[in-house]
């Protein structure tokens, strides 16, 4: 499925938080979103999954417009998964898991599919514990198994590797890349720059509402791009085939 | 192994309501028993104990239900169904039929009145919280519809006409089951029983709600149908109970409280339990204030008050325990 975002503007009480955006992620595409505090990523997410209404143009999933879809129907075919990790009574892990078949309405797949999402996530020894009794981590992981219970053909996750070591950053990223190799479109938010050049075909640079720059990772995440939207000096480097991008110095 | 246990924990809420109900029916004013046969047998139990079961029956239902539901909206366990002013409303509007004394010429006016005072302060609610998707700002008009009908409640009481009225208003307000016949359950029931399955409807909105807003939303969740349901649902349920019987408070707080282990935590899994143990609650609060009190001076909710009180203070004990402070 293609999901394209038509010059959109979003705004948020009085602050325009988006202008004129135009991007677009087809199907088997991994894009990331980056961008510095502010620049209007969580919102873009949120207006891409149709969960907030814009003020200009349009999100289209497949050509039909995004907001004409009922709210079951539109958790069939994107899943979505947010920054703040809520979960406010002390369910089992298997019963959050669950939730992500709620846009199915009880249908046959049911069981195997939270169980595929346990174990894609590694939780299965964790199924029946209250997720109060889960570290920060943890936590996210079932989150992220909720999602992947709703087997929809767009995931869409905002800032799913904060607080997550780096051993399941990796995890994370295998695994969305193996869902794009099965044909679904993956779109995430991220801080580390790197995880961008390193996973992600596409890269879409924000800054303060707009789109800086969108394409090919590797033409979007450069020196002199990056420096620019983050006011920092960058210095961009392959350790042992792995791209890492840093920091150098503030630029005034 | 979930499922069979939730069904066992609603088989046997089942039982202990039917088993308050054929107490409450069986318990005159001289203990247990029944009159001997005939016209009087079904004056008494048809007339008089019939109307005060099915209205505990169906009162603590609907306060347990909304006080579940509005807990699982609001993701707070402290909310009750008071909280969106339909009861502050109905009481208004039961105290302003005493005062004009239609209450004492027609003996439906009292709960009509508290009807027509429940549906305002819903509306009020409704137009004031506006259209925006935010529960909070939901509370925040209940609150403010709460505190205009408890200035308006206490005006219409400084104002009362003679003592006696004002004795019957606060007597009124106290909440109970005596006295009350088949048009109270007439007026009530309906409105209960359709409230109550708009509150059921919200089921799997309120599971997905567990995750926020936002996650709510991305399962299917339609913020805006589901906040009708429940203020609407509720405003039937409550209003309705309110204007029959009065103020009776806590029930719809310690009722879902105690049994959301028993679901483990899942807030649309407590809904029918929370129905269930509210009833039961209610009908044996009566059964046990007709044994204490056979004059019927000691009101229903004085009596829940007096148990939920300390229920209160041993969650302010268990949160310290769990806080570490």
């Amino acid at each position: 499925m293609r999901l394209v975002a038509h010059g959109i503007g979003v705004r948020l009480g009085r602050r325009l938080v988006l202008q004129d955006v135009t991007v677009s992620a087809g199907r088997g595409e991994l894009v990331a979103i980056i961008g510095p505090n502010g620049a209007g990523k969580s919102t873009l997410l949120k207006a891409l999954a149709g969960l907030i209404p814009v003020r200009e143009g349009r999100v289209t999933l497949d050509d039909r417009d995004i907001r004409s879809l009922d709210e079951r129907a539109r958790g069939r075919h994107i899943a979505f998964i947010p920054q703040d990790r809520l979960v406010h009574w002390p369910l089992p892990v298997r019963r959050v898991v669950g939730l992500g078949r709620l846009p199915h309405d009880a249908s046959p797949r049911d069981a195997q599919a939270i169980s595929e999402a346990l174990s894609a996530m590694d939780l299965e020894k964790l199924a029946d514990r209250p997720v109060d009794e889960l570290s920060g981590g943890e936590l996210a992981r079932v989150l992220q198994a909720r999602a992947l219970a709703q087997e929809a053909d767009i995931l869409i996750a905002d800032e799913p590797t904060a607080g997550l070591d780096m051993g399941h950053v990796l995890q994370l990223f295998t695994h969305l890349e193996r869902l794009s190799a099965q044909g679904r479109t993956v779109i995430v938010a991220v801080h580390d720059v790197s995880l961008a050049l390193r996973h992600c075909h596409k890269t879409i640079l924000l800054k303060d509402g707009r789109v800086l720059a969108e394409g090919a990772s590797n033409d979007v995440v450069t020196p002199e791009i990056v420096a620019a939207a983050f006011g920092v000096g960058v210095a961009i480097a392959t350790l042992d085939h792995v791209p890492i991008v840093l920091a150098k110095q503030t630029l005034t | 192994m979930r499922k069979h246990a939730q069904r066992a924990l609603v088989v046997a809420l089942c039982l202990l309501v039917a088993l308050a109900f054929a107490g409450s029916m069986m318990l005159g004013p001289d203990g247990l028993g029944l009159p001997e046969g005939g016209d009087a047998l079904r004056l008494v139990l048809v007339e008089i104990r019939l109307p005060r079961a099915l209205l505990g029956l169906l009162v603590g239902g609907a306060l347990g239900l909304a006080g579940a539901a509005l807990q699982g909206y609001l993701r707070n366990p402290l909310a009750e169904p008071g909280l969106l002013g339909m009861a502050g409303g109905a009481s208004l509007g039961a105290v302003i039929a005493i005062h004009t004394g239609a209450a004492g010429l027609l003996s439906f006016a009292l709960p009509l009145g508290g009807l027509a005072g429940a549906t305002i302060a819903t509306l009020a609610v409704v137009l004031l919280a506006g259209q925006g998707s935010v529960p909070v700002t939901l509370i925040l008009a209940g609150v403010a519809m709460s505190s205009v009908a408890g200035a308006l409640t206490s005006l219409v009481l400084n104002l009362a006409p003679n003592p006696f009225a004002s004795v019957e208003m606060v007597y009124w307000m106290m909440g109970s089951l005596n006295d009350r016949s088949l048009e109270h359950v007439f007026i009530a029931a309906p409105l209960i029983m359709v409230g109550s399955l708009v509150l059921l409807s919200t089921r799997r909105w309120l599971d997905a709600l567990s995750l926020g807003e936002l996650a709510a939303q991305n399962l299917g969740v339609s913020p805006a149908a589901l906040r009708l349901r429940i203020v609407f649902g509720a405003a039937m349920a409550v209003g309705a109970a309110t204007s029959v019987t009065g103020a009776i408070g806590f029930v719809g707080l310690v009722v879902p409280h105690l049994l959301r282990p028993f679901v483990a935590y899942e807030p649309g899994r407590l809904l029918v339990p929370s129905f269930l143990g509210g009833a039961a609650l209610i009908l044996i609060a009566d059964i046990a204030l007709r044994l204490l009190s056979p004059a019927g001076d000691l009101k229903l909710g004085v009596l829940t008050a007096l148990i939920g009180a300390p229920f209160f203070l041993w969650l302010v004990l268990a949160s310290r325990r769990e806080f570490g402070a």
